[in-house]
């Protein structure tokens, strides 16, 4: 009974649903490497986002107008072309916006052509998929690992640097410890850890909200 | 022996000391870190493993004659890219033509194997660190075999988790990504400072 009801709710509230629910980097493990590696300033992760973005984008589109028919193996290889090629347009945006970023990003920002969400989600295309619920589905994906990202830089600059996006904050310590990649993976797991009791109590109050809607409507009719 | 010995150190360091997963995060991913049984980190390993041997190859030639040019920076991505595409048509080739039992394996493992962010990092790190071809060759390889020892024991560690008292919101992913920036801690602690990105 409970996996209806997540199912419908799912498709009635699809903006929560991809941003909390089924949120690719914090609930299904994509990207992890940018969010440990390059989560250590808010800078970076303004940076990483707008690069995510138009990659991310760009090669679904491509993937569902052109290559959705073609076997996985063929697919996998014109998704890592085209991914590529807007990575090198990307990184030229992000340099005019941000010019010292590369000092920090290194090369993850070139890492984020061949990023698992992007390769993941045109490997699962099918022929029945449609552009525009498609595209709709992976900017909530784009989004929730914006917030991901922001979220976890947040943090380890406030902590590490005693600063927000460059801004020195009054700090009675620094622990820049919280700048190490080992850090990164044991604050990503807190944050897991986190999203997924949030999750539990959110799909819980909005399934007992649905049935207490659907009972009130019951007993009106 | 002296170029032997370059080849080995460096494989040794890829290996260990610069794991590409515990060091730098790379390579983990949904497919990886939640494997179904050793023989698939297995089989991923060693694609990958193989995959990076072969495509250093290219690779340090393209480091090699990209020495000295301007826009490197531009242009690296994409001729790695082409080094990858060619050895993933030319491993393709060679599963079909000799190896056709295990096609079905390498067909699945292929495309999250080359398209890996640790293949392509271990690829980066020798351009930016100017390896010469002996060194990127030896990176390659220690890469490869650490980042197959990382799947074995990210696997064997959720299996170890997955029976131990853990706090429900940390069951599963979280409490593995904390575990893994434990290795990582010790690793640090090896080495004793950051490693360049």
């Amino acid at each position: 009974m409970k996996i209806q009801a997540g199912k419908s709710y799912k498709k009635r509230h699809r903006v929560i649903s991809s941003i909390f629910i089924s949120n690719p980097a914090l609930v299904l493990g994509f990207d992890l490497p940018f969010l440990i590696a390059t989560s250590t300033s808010l800078r970076n992760a303004a940076a990483m986002s707008i690069a995510m973005l138009f990659i991310h984008m760009a090669t679904i589109m491509f993937s569902v107008l052109f290559v959705r028919k073609l076997p996985v193996m063929l697919r996998a290889l014109l998704s890592v072309i085209v991914s590529t090629g807007v990575m090198i347009l990307t990184r030229e945006l992000i340099i005019f916006i941000f010019p010292d970023i590369l000092n920090t990003l290194g090369m993850y920002i070139y890492l984020l052509s061949i990023n698992g969400l992007t390769l993941f989600q045109s490997l699962s295309l099918t022929s029945r998929s449609r552009l525009r619920p498609v595209l709709r589905r992976e900017f909530f994906h784009v989004l929730a690992f914006v917030l991901a990202m922001f979220s976890l830089s947040a943090i380890r600059e406030w902590l590490g640097q005693s600063a927000l996006f460059g801004i020195p904050i009054d700090m009675p310590y620094k622990m820049s410890g919280f700048l190490i990649p080992f850090l990164g993976f044991i604050a990503m797991g807190f944050l897991l850890a986190f999203v997924k009791a949030f999750n539990r109590g959110l799909f819980s109050f909005l399934i007992r909200e649905d049935h207490k809607r659907a009972s009130r409507m019951r007993v009106d009719y | 022996m002296q170029y032997f010995m370059v080849y080995m150190t460096m494989a040794v360091t890829a290996f260990a000391v610069e794991n590409a997963a515990f060091t730098r995060g790379l390579g983990l991913s949904k497919a990886t870190l939640l494997l179904n049984s050793r023989w698939e980190g297995l089989i991923y390993g060693v694609v990958t493993t193989w995959m990076l041997v072969l495509s250093s190859f290219p690779v340090s030639l393209v480091n090699y004659y990209l020495l000295d040019v301007t826009f490197i920076r531009a242009i690296r991505a994409p001729l790695y890219l082409l080094c990858v595409l060619a050895s993933y048509v030319v491993t393709y080739i060679l599963v079909v033509r000799f190896f056709p039992k295990f096609q079905h394996i390498v067909a699945a493992a292929l495309p999250i194997s080359a398209f890996n962010t640790a293949l392509f990092g271990a690829f980066y790190v020798s351009g930016t660190q100017r390896f010469t071809f002996f060194e990127t060759t030896g990176y390659a390889l220690g890469t490869g075999l650490g980042y197959t020892i990382a799947l074995l024991v990210i696997y064997y560690a959720r299996k170890r988790l997955a029976i131990s008292p853990v706090p429900r919101a940390f069951r599963g992913l979280p409490i593995l990504l904390v575990y893994i920036g434990l290795l990582s801690l010790a690793i640090y602690g090896l080495i004793g400072h950051e490693l360049p990105i």
